[in-house]
């Protein structure tokens, strides 16, 4: 009995090495999570047509929600990925842990990640470099966080895009005074770079030695930032509800006229306009224009915006076939590649005409030219006759701004920490609890008790 | 009396133990196998890719010394003992009023009428408070028509108001659950007992003091335990109620072990906290039971 036992057993190991052995030997890609429609089919076009272009099987799992619960649950229950979607916030903590492959080698190797014409390396690699290596590759070009303001209250007041912080002020006083609105609407401390940029500050960390770090918004110099919010909230400027806006709520409220501006991604400049067009029981229809604004003049003359969170795709430390993942990238980047995550797949979003050229189907035309990269990463590449105008002005006019004064926001693994102590202190200095220079105070004294060995902060 | 022994006992009782069978291999396989693997994570580094290797007590080390769980621990030991307190009293006193109802209709529709927000998803409930409390919402414009706020304020968000909105909702999404247990119990006391009391010439007060809170003592021991366990569960309320200004004052255990393991994917740390979490709500569990006598 125990022998027969034992025999199936060596049997079931046997059985099971060799079915390991065969998997290692075929070209296979398994990727978790992409930025996709809600939609299998495009799921099932995305990795086939990676396979039919790549020459190896391609496989993919995307979770439609609770994505980090399910890639934690996914990874460390041993299953493996070669190559994983992530946000820029959630990366540092994985590299860290060391749960990602250091991709600087294959970056060197690559022809197309190595060139700075396809991949702009201050934009993608500087912001997310750690320690010297990067650990990650974008996957789409992100632009940059701007103020949007509306164009036609503007001309109304008489007033020109504000371009100091006093002209955002004289021109909240307008919203409330001739409109009954809030000047600016925001979710909590997120978006507020183009208005810290007024007084010099610039959001994240900033190098200043050997893995030692200053915090701009936690500094001396962002007291008066901090006062300058508070007298917003306090006369009415500052839409009182931002601490707990969700993603959604101040865009509506933006939408609604409820407020004369807000901070967000560059692309909803004209998207907003867009969408109050497409809805006919807004009373702003007809009349509702954005454009965006640059970052307020600081006191040296900089204007300094935010580039935002990447969107990434890495790595695990544990994948079976890394230089196939980076093969994937590689045709990402072309040009074909390029075309895809705008365009789609042919015969289901678009059609090609005579002359080759995309003709986009209902459905295409439903999923707006976005499928995983809208604006791709290849800065080379050159959208199809009869796409340039895509953008609007004011969407192009945006994107200029970004790309002019976008700079990366330097992060690391405590970045969550320190971001929730100067939320927590802002938004009592902004509400008045506490003071402009009583905020920074606590901030300094959290901040820097979070130095160690490895990361000092000083002030 | 001689002791049997397991193996006899099953023997004797085979039919009893394959009708237990199916219970006892779920339990093993969906209680007791995933909680010892996840004290074996607690020691282990164990990060998003899997555990590399033992780290001794070093993730329970790391958890004792992080001030946001001492903040998550003192509010879960504060909303355990208010809330307790109003779960186990505030239905019975409910329950009680109720039962006196003489209209059938009337305590069927009031029955109703409390249990309501038990229905409801806690996103809506906190959605139902956010439009109440925002700063555009009917009680802010009060407190600032009072003079207590210089402008109509967000008082969601209040990190003074945080613990005392965290109980008050808590209390009234789960009164109504509590009411229809007492309910119940009121309704297994034999009428018996309140006739012979109003025979003494017991008045209103004594009958309730003598014979319903006796009657539905047991009720009470059971419910006291419940709300101990759920309060030490909460999660979703914590979760939503949270923002960086009031996180210290509204964050519990269970949003902590949350934030760790699936936020930050420091997943033996998680487990760590999880596990300390668990052997709190046990031995609380127990002091209880042994002052209630249940």
């Amino acid at each position: 009995m125990k022998k027969s036992v034992l025999a199936m057993g060596v049997g079931l190991i046997a059985l099971t090495g060799c079915g390991a052995s065969e998997s290692a030997t075929v070209d296979s890609l398994e990727i978790f999570g992409w930025e996709m429609t809600a939609d299998d089919s495009e799921k099932e076009m995305f990795t086939e047509t990676l396979t039919e272009k790549l020459g190896f099987d391609v496989s993919a799992t995307v979770p439609t929600d609770d994505y980090e619960k399910q890639l934690a649950a996914a990874l460390s229950s041993g299953e493996n990925y070669d190559l994983i979607y992530l946000q820029q916030e959630k990366y540092y903590d994985l590299v860290e842990q060391g749960a990602l492959m250091d991709l600087s080698p294959y970056i060197e190797a690559s022809e197309i990640l190595s060139d700075p014409t396809i991949v702009d390396p201050e934009m993608y690699y500087e912001s997310i470099e750690q320690d010297g290596e990067v650990y990650a590759l974008p996957t789409k070009y992100e632009g940059g966080l701007v103020a949007t303001v509306r164009k036609d209250w503007l001309d109304e007041f008489g007033m020109d895009v504000p371009d100091t912080i006093e002209d955002w002020e004289a021109y909240f006083k307008k919203c409330k005074d001739e409109k009954g609105a809030y000047g600016v609407t925001l979710r909590g401390i997120d978006y507020i770079q183009p208005w810290m940029s007024g007084f010099g500050l610039q959001e994240g960390l900033v190098e200043t030695g050997e893995n030692e770090y200053t915090i701009p918004y936690a500094s001396d110099s962002a007291a008066a930032a901090w006062d300058w919010w508070h007298e917003m909230y306090i006369d009415g400027y500052l839409e009182p509800n931002f601490e707990t806006n969700g993603s959604s709520d101040f865009r509506d409220q933006f939408m609604a006229s409820q407020t004369g501006s807000t901070g967000y991604w560059w692309h909803w400049v004209g998207s907003y306009d867009e969408k109050v067009e497409d809805d006919t029981s807004n009373s702003a229809n007809g009349t509702f224009d954005t454009v965006a604004a640059p970052a307020a003049e600081g006191p040296n003359g900089e204007r300094i915006l935010s580039i935002g969170d990447l969107s990434l795709v890495a790595i695990p430390a544990n994948a079976d076939s890394p230089e196939l993942a980076i093969k994937l990238m590689e045709w990402l980047y072309s040009d074909e590649g390029s075309f895809m995550g705008i365009f789609g797949y042919e015969g289901y979003d678009y059609d090609l005409d005579a002359d080759g050229n995309p003709v986009l189907t209902e459905t295409g035309e439903s999923h707006n030219l976005n499928h995983g990269a809208s604006t791709p990463v290849n800065a080379s590449y050159e959208v199809p006759a009869g796409f340039e105008n895509e953008f609007t002005a004011d969407k192009e006019e945006a994107r200029n701004i970004v790309d002019e004064e976008g700079v990366p926001v330097i992060k690391n693994a405590e970045w969550t920490d320190i971001n929730e102590v100067i939320a927590k202190y802002a938004t009592q200095a902004i509400k008045g609890t506490l003071t402009g220079d009583e905020a920074v105070t606590k901030m300094q004294e959290e901040i820097s008790a979070m130095s160690t060995d490895e990361v000092t902060y000083t002030f | 009396m001689q002791k049997k022994s397991l193996k006899k006992d099953i023997k004797d009782n085979m039919m009893y133990y394959v009708f237990l069978a199916p219970a006892i291999i779920f339990f093993m396989v969906f209680v007791v196998y995933p909680f010892s693997q996840g004290i074996i994570f607690s020691f282990q580094d164990y990060g998003l890719l899997g555990p590399t290797g033992f780290v001794g007590l070093q993730n329970y080390i790391e958890v004792l010394k992080d001030p946001k769980f001492h903040e998550a621990l003192i509010n879960t030991v504060i909303f355990a003992s208010v809330t307790v307190v109003a779960d186990v009293f505030l239905p019975l006193f409910i329950a009680i009023v109720l039962n006196e109802t003489v209209f059938t209709r009337v305590r069927n529709v009031l029955h109703t009428w409390v249990y309501i927000p038990k229905l409801l998803s806690t996103v809506v409930i906190v959605g139902i408070f956010a439009n109440l409390l925002g700063a555009n919402g009917p009680i802010s414009e009060l407190v600032y028509n009072m003079g207590l706020t210089p402008i109509p304020e967000n008082l969601m968000a209040s990190p003074t108001l945080a613990r005392p909105l965290f109980i008050i909702i808590q209390i009234w999404r789960t009164v109504g659950y509590y009411v229809i247990m007492y309910s119940a119990a009121l309704l297994s006391i034999d009428p018996v007992l309140y006739e012979a009391a109003q025979i003494d010439g017991t008045n209103w007060f004594q009958r309730v003091a003598y014979v319903t809170i006796p009657g539905a003592s047991t009720m009470m021991k059971t419910i006291t335990l419940l709300s101990i366990m759920s309060i030490f569960k909460t999660f979703s309320l914590s979760f939503l109620l949270t923002t960086p200004n009031n996180a210290a004052n509204v964050r519990t255990l269970m949003v902590y072990t949350y934030q760790v393991g699936i936020l930050e994917f420091d997943i033996g740390m998680s487990v760590a906290a999880a596990t300390i979490v668990f052997f709190l709500t046990l031995i609380v569990s127990m002091i209880v039971r042994k002052v209630i006598r249940y």
